[in-house]
């Protein structure tokens, strides 16, 4: 078996000793989109924030293309290609489109070809005409757009998406999924996090339940959709 | 108006200078730098000792200052100050405060503390002129050096790629590090710059000021006003402000430079900053707040029963052995340690319990000692009325700082108190007809009642019995309702508020009393000193106080009696080295310990067990339980990005 992109082994993360996340295993294979599916405070949005630094795990290893980086600073990871879109509008608001476009460059410290902000204009042709304008002025759609095309234009190898529709009108979302399906189509890894259950499991290949921060299901996404264990981990056990 | 108005620019633009610094720092790492103007003399006397000790020519001299030296200085503070970056904001507070009295205590010892001139970095002796008006070539240059260091801030942070990424790391500092931005590569350079820009003011300025221990540090402070009008993130506000200060200022000028106008000239940046910080109240927001959790908050508990007895059966046995053993003299000392102590603890009661810190205590003191003098005076018959005096005197000035200010949070609230402090320096005690001018006021023999406080040994009674009922009343405050709600406060002030109004009433209350309390301690001091000197109670000794406060652990009562021995210590006629060398030692040790809210006694104890633990072998788990429990929680609660 060739080395996975992502490896998560016996990952432990608490928070002031009250534990989020325990005995979390999970692999992403080169070029495949995985889900990460629970309820509210399963531990899904820990785990991202274990594997970009942002937490340091208690135990447990994170490898990134083979590489441990659980004890490597949230920036490192980040040139590594491992690129996290928080929940909750992950942009600059203080900075214009322009320079929070230019800020992908920053961390891989080198120039694409296309200019990035062309990249992004073509990608999502509402930020063409915004571009001077500062990012917090955008509306909710077009805040998460700007914070995707950013992601797209660092040309990362893993992307990780938390709750990139949250507070979306539906066909805002459907943009952004198709968005999305196209750079998956590119061989981009990718870690979902997704209240639409079935639009995230229609874009994966594999899916992961957590509950109460451990791992309950894996799967095949359509073995997943079928399952009772995923109704199982958002409702309760009683189903 | 002319002549008036170039000098203010030439004044505004050395401010202007400094608050850029102090915004740039505060906006990239969060960390507000009280000590800035301490940098900015230590640097001054570094160019003064490498160009006109050594004699090295200025075009070796100003690069290895700004070049080198700056920049290994800055670095070493960001360094020393990002340990500190998860702490609560009064630890960060306290070893900003820390590092000012180091810079304070250790120039002059380094190098030597009687003031000298400092000759410009340009021709000192060429001028021109400008419509009828002499402009030196000092004041033009340092007028041009500045806005060109401006506008290249400016500029690198507007234009260039790594202002992009500090602007970005203002913003979210989190969201930064996820796309690949060392933030805290952007606060060395933050610090860096910061500190180039101390050295160049601290240079100007001692050109105009001559190199003066004493003064630098203070004069540095009008930049903290320019500073807070740009809402310590606009820079070219805060630029602009402190040019605007600086004419403003030199304007007065023109209408008198002698009597009250003078004085209020010297209190317009205190004034603003003051006026500024209660006009934003709300809107002025702490970068990296959320962050900022209150660490190590510290219970008694069960411990209020030992410490009774223990400190019941020490002052009994210290009251009636040590009156009749010592000499009267220092007895009489120790009566004006006891007083001190008794200031002290209205700073354990606010800054350990309640998180607020308050660098106005011994102001409110001086307000004490001041109307104590002025009422009792030569005769000291009215003693008691003087005390209630001052009480009605203190009270209301409290609220009136507190008031608009207690709504404020840590940071803010520190530089109203400051604010407060430095115009009762100014404008109160410096006044003849209030503070006695150069040859003080006098209190003798007070009396209360049939009790006449003349010698020694019944000051220190009157002060040892003051200190016990104080240190009670704060237990008793301590342990009841307003203790619950003090501790609430301090350890989630959110989580307080949304629990009633009232809690701004207690801190209100709390903060008045403790005025009470200090101008009582103030009045008390004012009789065991007999001679009251007001720039005893200046703004720099509510900094020593805090100080030694911190070190003997905010949260103790023990923390006010290590504070009135600090005083002691100084009071006695000991060596020389101790009294230059102590000032710098607490500054030191203040900010190694400040994390510690029992501080320096418990990290002794501490260090003490680690090395009989090391000594006798104990097994490593063992070893790593003595460790601060409270480093750990500081990270623990991390707000998703």
């Amino acid at each position: 078996m060739p080395t996975p992109l992502l490896e998560l082994e016996g990952l432990s993360v608490s928070y002031g000793g009250m534990r989020a996340l325990s005995d979390v295993s999970l692999v992403i294979p080169e070029g495949c989109v995985v889900a990460l599916l629970g309820a509210n405070g399963a531990g899904k949005t820990t785990t991202l924030r274990a594997i970009s630094g942002l937490v340091r795990p208690d135990s447990g290893r994170i490898r990134f293309r083979g590489r441990s980086i659980e004890r490597t600073s949230p920036h490192r990871i980040a040139s590594m290609g491992v690129m996290h879109v928080p929940e909750g509008r992950g942009i600059f608001r203080s900075l214009t489109v322009a320079e929070n476009l230019e800020m992908a460059e920053y961390g891989r410290g080198e120039k694409s070809d296309v200019p990035v902000v062309e990249q992004a204009v073509a990608q999502f042709p509402p930020l063409g005409n915004r571009l001077r304008q500062l990012a917090g002025t955008l509306s909710g759609g077009e805040q998460q757009m700007l914070a995707l095309a950013r992601a797209f234009a660092a040309k990362p190898q893993l992307l990780m998406l938390d709750e990139i529709s949250m507070g979306l009108a539906p066909l805002v979302t459907e943009k952004l999924f198709v968005a999305i399906r196209e750079v998956a189509a590119t061989g981009v890894g990718m870690l979902l996090i997704e209240q639409y259950v079935d639009a995230a499991l229609g874009l994966a290949d594999y899916g992961y339940v957590l509950e109460k921060g451990r791992i309950v299901d894996m799967g095949d996404a359509g073995d997943l959709r079928a399952g009772d264990a995923l109704a199982a981990a958002y409702l309760g056990a009683a189903l | 108006m002319l002549p008036y108005i170039v000098l203010g620019l030439f004044a505004g633009a050395i401010y202007a200078l400094a608050s850029l610094g102090v915004v740039l720092t505060y906006r990239t790492t969060g960390f507000f730098n009280f000590a800035y103007g301490g940098e900015a003399m230590f640097l001054a006397y570094v160019f003064w000792q490498l160009r006109d000790r050594w004699h090295l020519s200025q075009w070796i001299s100003i690069p290895l200052l700004l070049l080198v030296i700056a920049p290994i200085l800055g670095l070493i503070l960001e360094g020393v100050f990002r340990t500190m970056a998860s702490r609560s904001a009064d630890v960060q507070i306290v070893v900003a405060l820390g590092t000012l009295a180091f810079f304070t205590s250790f120039v002059p010892i380094v190098f030597g503390g009687t003031p000298h001139p400092l000759q410009s970095i340009f021709s000192p002796t060429a001028s021109f002129t400008v419509s009828g008006t002499i402009v030196t070539a000092n004041q033009a240059g340092t007028i041009v050096l500045v806005v060109a260091a401006g506008a290249l801030l400016f500029a690198l942070l507007r234009w260039s790629r790594f202002g992009t990424a500090t602007r970005a790391v203002v913003d979210n500092r989190d969201l930064a590090g996820l796309i690949g931005v060392n933030a805290n590569r952007v606060g060395q350079v933050a610090w860096i710059i910061a500190t180039m820009f101390a050295a160049l003011a601290g240079v100007l300025l001692s050109v105009q000021e001559n190199l003066v221990t004493y003064v630098l540090p203070f004069l540095v402070l009008y930049s903290f006003a320019p500073a807070i009008l740009g809402r310590l993130t606009n820079l070219p506000l805060a630029f602009a402000g402190a040019i605007a200060l600086g004419v403003i200022n030199s304007v007065l000028q023109k209408y008198g430079s002698a009597g009250f106008v003078a004085k209020l000239e010297g209190s317009i940046p205190y004034l603003a900053l003051f006026v500024l910080l209660v006009a934003y109240g709300k809107r002025l927001v702490e970068v990296r707040s959320s962050v900022r959790l209150i660490t190590g908050a510290h219970v008694i508990g069960d411990n209020t029963k030992r410490y009774a007895l223990v400190g019941g059966a020490l002052a009994v046995i210290g009251g009636t052995v040590l009156p009749q053993t010592l000499g009267a003299s220092t007895v009489g000392d120790l009566a004006q340690a006891m007083a001190y102590a008794v200031v002290a603890l209205t700073v354990v009661v606010l800054t350990g319990w309640t998180g607020q810190i308050s660098l106005a205590q011994m102001s409110f003191a001086g307000i004490g000692a001041v109307v104590a003098a002025h009422i009792a005076g030569t005769h000291g018959g009215l003693f008691p009325l003087a005390i209630l005096v001052a009480v009605l005197i203190s009270v209301p000035v409290s609220l009136l700082i507190g008031i608009p200010s207690l709504r404020l949070s840590g940071l803010f609230l520190a530089l109203a108190t400051m604010a407060f402090a430095l115009l009762m320096d100014n404008l109160v005690f410096s006044s003849n007809s209030i503070g006695g001018g150069l040859t003080g006021l006098n209190l003798t023999a007070a009396k209360i009642g049939p009790l006449r406080f003349e010698s020694a040994q019944s000051q220190f009674y009157l002060c040892g019995v003051a200190l016990i009922v104080t240190a009670f009343g704060a237990l008793w405050l301590r342990q009841g309702p307003v203790g619950r709600r003090l501790q609430m406060v301090r350890d989630a002030p959110d989580a307080a508020a949304t629990l009633g109004a009232s809690l701004t009433l207690t801190k209100l209350a709390v903060f008045a009393a403790c005025a009470a309390v200090a101008s009582i301690g103030g009045a008390l001091l004012a009789i065991t000193q007999g001679t009251i000197a007001p720039v005893n109670f200046d703004s720099s000794h509510s900094l020593a106080l805090l100080l030694a406060v911190v070190l003997g652990g905010r949260s103790l009562i023990s923390g006010a009696v290590f504070a009135g021995g600090v005083q002691l210590v100084q009071l006695l006629p000991l060596n020389a080295n101790v009294h230059t060398y102590l000032p710098l030692g607490i500054a030191v040790s203040v900010i190694m310990v400040a994390r510690e809210p029992e501080g320096l006694p418990r990290v002794s104890l501490q260090q003490l067990r680690y090395c009989s633990a090391v000594l006798y072998r104990r097994r490593m788990r063992e070893l790593l339980r003595l460790r601060p429990t409270t480093a750990r929680t500081a990270h623990a609660v991390g707000s998703n990005v």
